[in-house]
């Protein structure tokens, strides 16, 4: 009897032993650990009217048992497009503004047994439009560790109050519009304010076009949040400023170009802007050669172009464009002349042959052409010149197409005569 | 006796209209088998939720000379973020003080920013948060124990 005693006491103690050992295991492998927390639901949505209260729940969960702390925060939207969180100022409820208001602000939790935590939304007379809290759930205070970095992981839980009511319309300004180089490529960007009482989507595109109005490329303008999310639309609080970028992808000479940014916002907002931007050789990549980076392509525009032509009976036409200087400094057009026929200048003649444009200037420019050898259509790319006054080259498209409401003007003097300062007229 | 018969009449013809409302009401058919069938929509509204798993305290460490001029320490920890829908998670992190001596660390999520947001729908993937810390000049900081704080907020928008 003794010794089966003695037997059991020692299995007992073996027992024990391995149960203490475990536990001890599993306690140091959750050292620094955390709680580990999760919530659900994250985002509670809710329509209320003015100068009422509604409840609202939410359910925390725990791996290990302990303290969780609950805060009341304010949410601030970023220029990135993310929220910002801040804690509610205790002067809140007295400021007759919406608030949170909380059954507990700290609550004990068991391991893997949720807890729900309660509160409630307070609103006051006169409020409009759409309105953000946040609850932010996170372990008690923990000691600090010595040495090193000592992680706290928070939960917020949004909540979303959609104040039932008059409609409030979407409106919003556009500006701040920049471009700076981003991975070699010139970024676009602009700010959307949300000026109106409720959170809307925006969708927004740019139209670029070149000095001949000729559509360069169309892109989708989205906030970095959403860019990193993946959504079509970027979601603008109330109140935000929120920057809307896109990366410009065909655009490989610096210039100026023509912009329309149009912002569909919600259901019915709309906000266009459009104007000139300048792309600068430092927006684009370092890896282009200075000559290819200097160059522009389309300094001048042409008007009309293509040029539509009408064919006389003698076989001839004649033809009125206009040259337009998009940028600031002065250029050197120079046009192109036809095949000569023996001592006869056959096929197409620009008059003048060269036409210095002043900054933002402009001048015109007769096309004389016979129908004469091979050209017996009017259907036709010339290739003009401009140069700027460091010399670099760039070449200028000039179309013609045949069509009845053609211009046929034949002055008897080119009325511009021009000269170059280096020479080169 | 023509009491007696007519109040039975009257009550079995009130059972039989409340029967007739009660198969109405069912929105049912009788089959042949004389049983009653009906159909309904079952809902169920799923809540987001989300955590972050795995995630520990960590110190930084150098392969340079300890306390030596422009010694580079850094550290990191891997978690995983378990989702059920689109989620943002954003760090921001504090200096490591030692009393009055002072690191500036830089911390980054994923080795990249300070923000990451995860896709629509389902998420259960693996992250790493990392600091490091470059120390100035032999005698800008005092040598021992220098701890910071790293908050990760983890919001549905």
């Amino acid at each position: 009897m003794n010794k089966l005693s003695r037997k059991s006491r020692i299995v007992f103690r073996v027992i024990m032993l391995w149960w203490m050992a475990s536990l001890m295991i599993l306690a140091m492998a959750n050292i620094g650990k955390g709680a580990e927390l999760s919530v659900s639901p994250m985002l509670i949505e809710i329509e209320q009217r003015p100068n009422s209260e509604h409840a609202f729940s939410f359910s925390v969960h725990a791996k290990s048992s302990g303290e969780i702390k609950l805060t009341p925060f304010g949410m601030a939207q970023q220029e990135s497009g993310h929220m910002e969180f801040f804690a509610a100022s205790p002067g809140k409820r007295e400021s007759k503004g919406p608030f949170v208001l909380l059954e507990k602000s700290n609550l004990n939790i068991t391991a893997n047994r949720p807890v729900v935590v309660k509160g409630k939304v307070v609103l006051p007379r006169r409020v409009r439009g759409t309105k953000l809290f946040a609850v932010m759930v996170e372990e008690g205070e923990s000691e600090s560790k010595a040495n090193g970095i000592r992680i706290n992981v928070r939960y917020a839980v949004i909540i979303k109050v959609k104040i039932a009511g008059k409609h409030v319309r979407e409106r919003g300004q556009f500006d701040g519009i920049r471009i700076e180089k981003v991975n070699g490529k010139p970024m676009i960007s602009g700010v959307l304010s949300n000026v109106s009482l409720q959170d809307y989507r925006v969708r927004s595109h740019l139209q670029l076009r070149d000095g001949n109005n000729r559509l360069l490329e169309r892109i989708e303008l989205k906030s970095a949040a959403t860019w990193k999310n993946g959504d079509e639309r970027s979601l603008v609080f109330p109140g935000a400023k929120v920057r809307l970028m896109g990366r410009l992808e065909k655009v490989t000479r610096p210039g100026s170009y023509r912009m329309r940014i149009v912002n569909r916002l919600g259901r019915r907002g709309q906000v266009v802007v459009s104007g000139e931007i300048e792309i600068k050789p430092e927006h684009l990549a370092e890896a282009l050669p200075p000559s290819v980076v200097s160059r522009n392509p389309n300094p001048v525009r042409v008007t009309p172009n293509p040029i539509r032509i009408k064919w006389r009976k003698d076989r001839t036409a004649f033809s009125v464009l206009t040259l337009v200087n998009t940028q600031v400094k002065a250029v050197l057009v120079r046009l192109p002349s036809g095949p000569t026929d023996g001592n006869r200048t056959g096929g197409y003649t620009f008059v003048p042959r060269e036409v210095r444009l002043a900054g933002k200037g402009r001048g015109r420019v007769i096309l004389k052409q016979k129908q004469v050898g091979s050209m017996v259509n009017a259907q036709q790319t010339f290739t003009a010149e401009v140069v700027d006054e460091s010399g670099v080259s760039t070449p200028l498209e000039i179309r013609t197409v045949s069509g009845q409401g053609a211009t046929a003007h034949y002055p008897n003097s080119p009325k511009h005569r021009i000269s170059l300062k280096n020479g080169q007229g | 006796m023509k009491n007696t018969i007519k109040t039975l009449v009257a009550v079995f013809s009130l059972f039989m209209i409340a029967a007739n409302g009660m198969a109405f009401a069912a929105g049912g058919r009788i089959a042949s088998g004389g049983t009653v069938s009906d159909s309904a929509t079952v809902s169920l509204n799923v809540g987001l939720f989300a955590t972050i798993v795995g995630l520990d305290d960590f110190a930084l460490a150098t392969s340079d000379a300890d306390g030596s001029e422009n010694a580079i320490y850094s550290g990191s920890d891997a978690f995983t973020v378990k989702s059920n829908g689109q989620i943002s998670v954003t760090l921001t992190g504090a200096d490591l003080v030692n009393g009055a001596n002072v690191i500036t660390p830089s911390y980054a999520l994923d080795s990249a920013g300070l923000t990451f947001d995860t896709g629509a729908g389902v998420h259960n993937s693996s992250h790493t948060v990392s600091a490091s810390a470059t120390l100035g000049d032999v005698s800008d900081q005092e040598a021992g124990a220098y701890s910071g704080d790293i908050t990760i907020t983890v919001s549905a928008l």
